[in-house]
């Protein structure tokens, strides 16, 4: 993989475990550096009010109530964010909408590009570097 | 003009007066109020008018006014003078009486006086021309009202009033006059201000409140009670008036000086006679003011005629009987004032003389204290009003006219000597015959009466007469006169008294008077008793025994004189006289060489045997001229021998010569026969001359009287043209301003006068006026104007009429009076016009209105009726009839109305009319009439109850067929609802918001949806109250987007009402326009609790599964991969999991569709590939049946991912192009077409790909085949889209 997520600090907040597992695997096989994994609104608190993030991924419902709050508050802080959700609406791109929505599931490379789109990166990328 | 004659200093010191035996002029008013008399003659009116323009009542003074009047003309002054004043104004008849606060005013033709409180109008006795009204009315006043009579002369040319005004005067009143600047004419006036009498000189209008304030401080005494008190002040005044006027008061009576000078402090307004004591001191004019009035008296030409008559007999006759032509006759007037008592007697003299052909010399010797009153006295000229002093025939004979004054005749002037000459302190003339002093007596005290009774005895000769006013006596010395005559006060002396001594002068005094001629010595009481004084002694001396002498200046002025100087000069000289005029002939020529001569050499001179020449003989005379120290020189006469008689000479002339002498005797004789008869022919003439100069000064007065009283007519009568004009003008505003149109016409129908208002009613001009009214076309119609006029005049009623429109749809009301004069005759009529086109105009419109109406109502089968209350009657017309079914229009009993309504209507009907009849309100009911045969109708009543004009209480009542509303009105009820049924049915709540008012129209479903507390309206706030608060917000912006936009719109929201669970509720709105013009919304509700939870169940379930393929496909990628083909397998697995994901997605958002969409299908499947490529699809719209769906995206990810890989997407210049059809059968052809530049053609491989390609195309019952070119690749399949 040749994208240019060098070095980057991504949070991924994701209740699936395996699908936190899997974003987290996309992530670095995309090359970012620090990874951070997050389940719920409240873990994903703290770790916002510790480490300033280069982009977040987030899915909208969480354990402890839907993740929207916090996409605002990341917004506020010029983190760029993905919402990555299968039943995202119209309702929440009024919301928050600087945000990037991505339907689930994608292919990783949606997911890279997603990420790429959100911090204002755009490029091509090409599936047969896949194949 | 008057004067005193005294000066007396015989007062025993603060002793009063006490005189009652004289009566004193000043006497007690009749009338306890003031009367004021006003004369005014030309310019009066104007005067007049001034004068009592400003006073108010309460004055308390009467004011009579006398006018020279036209005898011959009513007077409108009082008239006039009504308008102008503010108290009353009557013209004077005989008997009224005096009333204060009133102006009396004279009536023409009469001469009035007052009598017993009364006014008294006497014929005139003198002719026109000599008629003095103001004069004769004054002095009635006066005499009547003594100190409470006021009279004021105004503007008049003549003299009338200054005689009146005398009078006023010495009875003790005031008098006033228009100043004569101000007066038109001003004759009246001067000639007033010319007796030094008056007391007021104002402007007109000043004149009645000064006089006022004078009778309001009247009755004040200004001096203190104590009598001794009042005598110091006296003094004090003596002494002063002594000191500066060399008049001596002391003598005079107290109560009479006492009450002349509380008058003058009443003139003067000066309230403490302390004050005016300081005033009196430093002001010499008030001095002589003050004398002038203590010296008041009055004097007039033969005043007591009847006593002079008696005089005349009994004295003046036989004195020149008794005397010839060479005796002397000596009189002498002392207190002679302005000369009438002198020149009386003269004029008596010269009458007597005449009759008894006796001519002696008379020497009448006027005296007076006064010098002013002497040179008055001298000229002998006065007002022509004292001319009726006079009886008649003494006038013709003795008088002159000049213009407003005569003259006595020289001759008569010539008797007389006036000189100043104070009877108190100068010797008294000699051998007299005859002294007349009257009126003098009563204003001296007792002893200066006594003083003077002795100093008359002894200048009378023996058997000389004494003669007095008819209040004096000589009572307090009976021994000297004997009473001749006791009425006529005609005295003689009592030759046989003791004589006795007299102590001349009677007063005098130490110090010299400053003011006066030294010879004036002024007494005083403390000189009392009397003396004799050496220079007065010599003079007497020299007068008596002395040869006659004279003291001339060197160019022959007389100084003074001594002796009878008769002989030699030509009347006795008094002072400031020139020798030359008075010297006789023969003595002037030998005077003047002789005074030079003296004066020149300072020595005596004289000349010898001087013959002097007068009528009464020739006189031998030495004459000296002795120059004195003074540089003056005395000229003394020496007569020697006799004097030598005329007759004498005659008498000594011896009679020889005879013939010759006879010869001129009777020539002489013939001459003088001659001269006689020339003398009587020149007495004849003269005496036509005289009788014609009497006319014509008759008919000059006669003619200036005319002129007077025409002025004032003429006055009058400007004055009533004023008012003619005022009240013209008057009526001329009141035409104009009340627009009344009038023609007047004459007896003949002449136009006398059209207003404005006519002129613009009718085609006539001014200057028509005078026309005959039938030469106009009179706009009236028919109506014949002239006809009616003419009879209006002949009976005097009035007429009137409302005439027919003429051409110009004019009408009028014309009213016909006769015209009446004031003597009440019809002399006309006038014809008042009253437009009233307008009226008609209306009441024809009303009319046309009314008609209107009525079709109106039968248009709309509106049926009217009217009910009499009281007698039930009721009129009802055509359509009321019908609705009410009944036969027709007419009158019907109120019951028949009722015959065929609807029984529970009828009353329900009564009950409500009774009640609303009982209020005066109107009411409206509708009612059901049910006539056999007929479908039943309904009729709406509108009612009203009112009073009629005669007062009888009705109600007027409209009503009309509402049948067909009212089955409308069941239909919509019906309708309404059977809706609402549905409603209630579908469990469906319905609302309506009234946007203006924010008002919202809850019905019972709808709230116990939205878990309102109530139904019925409620705020649109109120309205979400339970909503959840998101979705009531959402709710506000959906129905404020619906009311702007004018759109529909659905909503679906949660109610989380307490103790309930949430529930969902759907609601759709509708915006419109209601039939008012408010907008609302409108809107349904309906529960939808159930569908929520079934479709959140769903979203449940295909989240579950969507997470299921993010798991599936995240184990497949966490799966570890130890061969790059594993790995590509799982990335492969991983895409054709997220494709069926999709499309997964895609059939669950529509589950109620039989299939899915095959273009949405290719584009949720080829869109995540495609980057900037083209990409076209056409096609009918297919439904892939569901059962296929999955089979049928793995075929189509297949394709996709080889077009990704290496086909059109691989490329940014690539594209794709997929077309299908749909055959008959079902079968889907579609033709997927890339196209790439520099295309690869793919080695053959068959993968898991191809594998699933052919399977699902077999599956799907379809073929499938596949071309490359140069260009790209072209792929053509069929498959079945299902059953």
């Amino acid at each position: 993989m040749s994208y240019d997520l060098d070095g980057l600090s991504v949070l991924v907040v994701e209740n699936e475990f395996l699908l936190a597992l899997n974003l987290e695997t996309i992530m670095r096989d995309a090359g970012a550096g620090l990874i951070e994994l997050a389940a719920s609104v409240a873990d994903a608190t703290k770790l916002i009010a510790a480490t300033k993030f280069d982009a977040a991924i987030l899915d909208i419902r969480l354990m402890d109530g839907d993740s929207l709050p916090l996409a605002v508050e990341l917004i506020g802080q010029g983190v760029p964010v993905v919402i990555h959700s299968g039943h995202a609406n119209l309702g929440h791109s009024q919301i928050v909408p600087d945000a990037v929505f991505l339907p689930k599931p994608s292919t990783p490379a949606e997911i890279v590009q997603a990420v790429l789109k959100a911090r204002g990166v755009s490029g091509s990328f090409e599936l047969a570097a896949h194949a | 003009m008057t004067a005193i004659r005294t000066g007396v200093s015989s007062l025993t010191k603060g002793q009063f007066v006490e005189e009652q035996s004289i009566q004193e002029p000043e006497m007690r008013a009749q009338l306890d109020f003031p009367v004021v008399g006003v004369g005014a003659s030309a310019g009066g009116l104007e005067a007049v008018t001034s004068m009592f323009q400003n006073i108010e009542s309460g004055t308390g003074m009467a004011f009579v006014l006398v006018m020279h009047l036209d005898p011959h003309h009513e007077s409108m002054m009082a008239e006039l003078l009504s308008s102008k004043t503010q108290i009353s104004v009557r013209q004077i008849a005989d008997n009224d009486h005096i009333e204060p606060d009133c102006l009396h005013v004279i009536p023409p033709g009469s001469s009035l006086r007052i009598e017993g409180k009364k006014f008294r109008l006497d014929k005139f006795s003198e002719p026109r021309g000599l008629r003095r009204p103001i004069d004769s009315f004054f002095t009635s006043l006066a005499q009547v009202q003594g100190e409470k009579a006021a009279c004021v002369v105004l503007s008049g040319t003549g003299g009338d009033g200054t005689a009146g005004l005398r009078t006023v005067k010495e009875f003790g009143g005031i008098s006033a006059v228009q100043s004569p600047e101000e007066a038109r004419y001003d004759g009246m006036p001067f000639s007033a201000i010319g007796t030094k009498l008056v007391d007021f000189t104002l402007p007109a209008i000043d004149i009645v409140p000064r006089i006022k304030a004078f009778f309001d401080g009247a009755d004040k005494s200004r001096f203190p009670e104590n009598t001794h008190a009042a005598e110091r002040v006296l003094r004090e005044i003596f002494s002063m008036l002594k000191q500066s006027v060399g008049i001596d008061f002391s003598g005079y009576k107290r109560s009479t000086l006492l009450r002349r000078l509380n008058r003058r402090l009443q003139l003067k307004e000066i309230a403490e006679v302390e004050n005016y004591l300081l005033d009196l001191a430093k002001d010499k004019d008030e001095q002589a003011a003050l004398a002038g009035d203590f010296l008041i008296n009055v004097t007039s030409f033969f005043r007591d005629r009847e006593n002079f008559e008696l005089l005349r007999q009994a004295v003046i006759v036989p004195l020149i009987e008794g005397r010839d032509a060479s005796d002397e006759v000596r009189i002498w007037v002392p207190g002679c004032s302005s000369g009438q008592e002198a020149y009386s007697i003269a004029m008596m003299i010269d009458e007597t003389c005449v009759e008894l052909q006796r001519r002696p010399l008379v020497q009448i010797f006027a005296t007076d204290i006064d010098e002013p009153m002497i040179d008055q006295a001298r000229r002998g000229v006065y007002p022509v009003s004292m001319m009726s002093e006079m009886p008649r025939r003494y006038q013709e004979a003795y008088t002159v006219s000049l213009d407003e004054r005569f003259e006595v005749l020289p001759r008569i002037r010539e008797m007389v000597r006036f000189s100043a000459h104070n009877i108190i302190q100068d010797p008294p003339f000699s051998k007299v015959d005859l002294i007349s002093c009257r009126n003098m007596l009563i204003y001296l005290g007792d002893e200066l009466q006594e003083g003077v009774l002795p100093l008359f005895h002894f200048s009378l000769r023996p058997g000389g007469h004494l003669f007095l006013g008819t209040s004096e006596s000589v009572t307090k010395r009976k021994d000297l006169f004997i009473s001749l005559d006791q009425r006529a006060r005609i005295f003689r002396r009592n030759d046989s008294a003791r004589r006795v001594p007299l102590n001349l002068p009677l007063s005098l005094s130490t110090n010299e008077s400053g003011a006066n001629r030294g010879l004036q010595r002024l007494a005083q009481e403390e000189d009392f008793p009397r003396h004799s004084s050496l220079g007065s002694s010599n003079s007497t001396i020299y007068e008596f025994y002395a040869p006659p002498f004279l003291r001339v200046t060197q160019d022959g002025r007389i100084i003074d004189s001594s002796g009878d100087l008769s002989l030699f000069m030509m009347s006795r000289p008094g002072a400031d006289r020139n020798i030359d005029i008075l010297a006789r002939e023969g003595v002037y020529e030998v005077i003047a060489p002789l005074i030079k001569d003296a004066s020149a050499t300072g020595e005596r001179q004289a000349m010898k045997d001087v013959e002097v020449a007068s009528q009464f003989g020739v006189q031998s005379t030495d004459i000296v001229a002795h120059p004195m120290p003074d540089e003056t020189i005395a000229i003394i006469f020496l007569p020697k021998d006799r004097l030598k008689p005329v007759v004498d000479q005659f008498a000594v002339r011896p009679v020889t010569r005879d013939r010759q002498i006879a010869t001129l005797q009777d020539d002489l004789q013939k001459t003088r026969l001659q001269l006689k008869s020339k003398v009587e022919e020149i007495e004849t003439a003269n005496e036509e001359l005289k009788s014609s100069n009497e006319e014509m000064m008759s008919m000059n007065e006669e003619l200036q009287s005319a002129n007077e009283e025409l002025t004032t007519a003429n006055e009058e009568l400007k004055n009533k043209i004023d008012e003619l004009t005022l009240a013209n003008a008057d009526l001329d505003n009141f035409l104009q301003s009340s627009d009344l149109a009038m023609i007047v016409l004459d007896r003949g129908l002449k136009i006398r006068h059209v207003t404005d208002a006519a002129r613009r009613m009718v085609p006539v001009m001014r200057s028509d006026e005078g026309r005959m009214l039938s030469e106009f076309n009179i706009p009236f119609g028919e109506f014949d104007v002239m006809s009616e006029a003419r009879k209006v005049i002949e009976t005097g009623a009035s007429f009137s009429i409302t005439t027919q429109a003429n051409q110009n749809g004019q009408s009028f009301f014309l009213r016909i009076t006769p015209y009446f004069f004031a003597d009440g005759a019809v002399e006309g009529a006038s014809v008042t016009l009253i437009n009233i086109s307008q009226e008609v105009e209306l009441r024809q419109n009303l009319s046309l209105e009314s008609k209107k109406l009525q079709l109106a109502m039968r248009a709309a089968r509106m049926g009217s009726w009217d009910t009499n209350l009281e007698t039930g009657e009721m009129e009802i017309d055509a359509v009321a009839a019908q609705l009410s079914g009944l036969d027709g229009a007419g009158t019907v009993n109120r019951d028949a109305f009722f015959t065929h309504m609807h029984t529970d209507d009828a009353q329900e009907l009564a009950r409500l009319r009774d009640g609303s009849v009982s209020v005066n309100e109107g009411y409206s009911f509708q009612v059901r009439f049910v006539k056999e045969g007929e479908e039943m109708r309904w009729v709406q009543l509108h009612a009203k109850p009112y009073t009629a004009r005669d007062g009888s209480r009705r109600v007027a009542g409209l009503g009309f067929d509402v049948t067909e509303l009212m089955t409308l009105q069941r239909a919509l009820e019906l309708e309404s609802t059977r809706r609402e049924l549905a409603m209630r049915a579908g469990r469906m709540g319905i609302a309506e918001l009234d946007v203006e008012s924010g008002e919202v129209i809850v019905d019972e479903m709808m709230a116990e949806q939205l878990a309102l507390p109530s139904h019925g309206a409620i705020p649109l706030t109120n309205l979400t109250n339970s909503f959840v608060e998101d979705d009531a917000q959402l709710f506000q912006q959906n129905l404020q987007r619906a009311i702007e936009h004018d759109e529909e719109y659905e909503l679906d929201f949660r109610i989380d009402a307490d103790g309930e669970d949430l529930r969902w509720v759907r609601t759709r709105g509708l915006p419109y326009k209601a039939l008012d013009g408010r907008r609302k919304v409108v809107g349904p509700t309906l529960d939808v609790t159930a569908e929520k939870q079934q479709s959140m169940l769903l979203d449940e379930m295909s989240h579950r599964i969507k997470n299921l393929f993010a798991v599936i496909s995240g184990l497949v990628q966490a799966a570890p991969k130890e061969h790059e083909e594993t790995k590509q397998m799982a990335d492969e697995l991983v895409e054709r999991i997220v494709s069926l994901s999709r499309v997964y997605d895609l059939a669950r958002k529509d589950v109620s569709a039989n299939g899915l969409d095959l273009e949405e299908l290719l584009k949720s499947v080829l869109e995540p590939h495609r980057s900037d490529q083209s990409m076209e699809l056409h096609g009918p719209a297919v439904q892939i049946d569901p059962e296929l769906v999955n089979t049928f995206t793995l075929i189509v990810h297949e394709l996709t991912t080889n077009t990704a890989k290496y086909g059109a997407f691989s490329n940014s210049e690539g594209s794709l192009t997929v077309n299908w059809s749909v055959d008959e059968t079902g079968m889907v052809a579609i033709e997927w077409c890339e196209k790439v530049p520099g295309f690869q053609e793919p080695g053959p491989h068959s993968g898991f790909g191809s594998l699933l390609i052919e399977s699902g195309i077999r599956q799907l019952r379809g073929k499938f085949a596949r071309s490359f070119s140069q260009d790209g690749a072209i792929i053509e399949f069929t498959v079945s889209a299902g059953e």
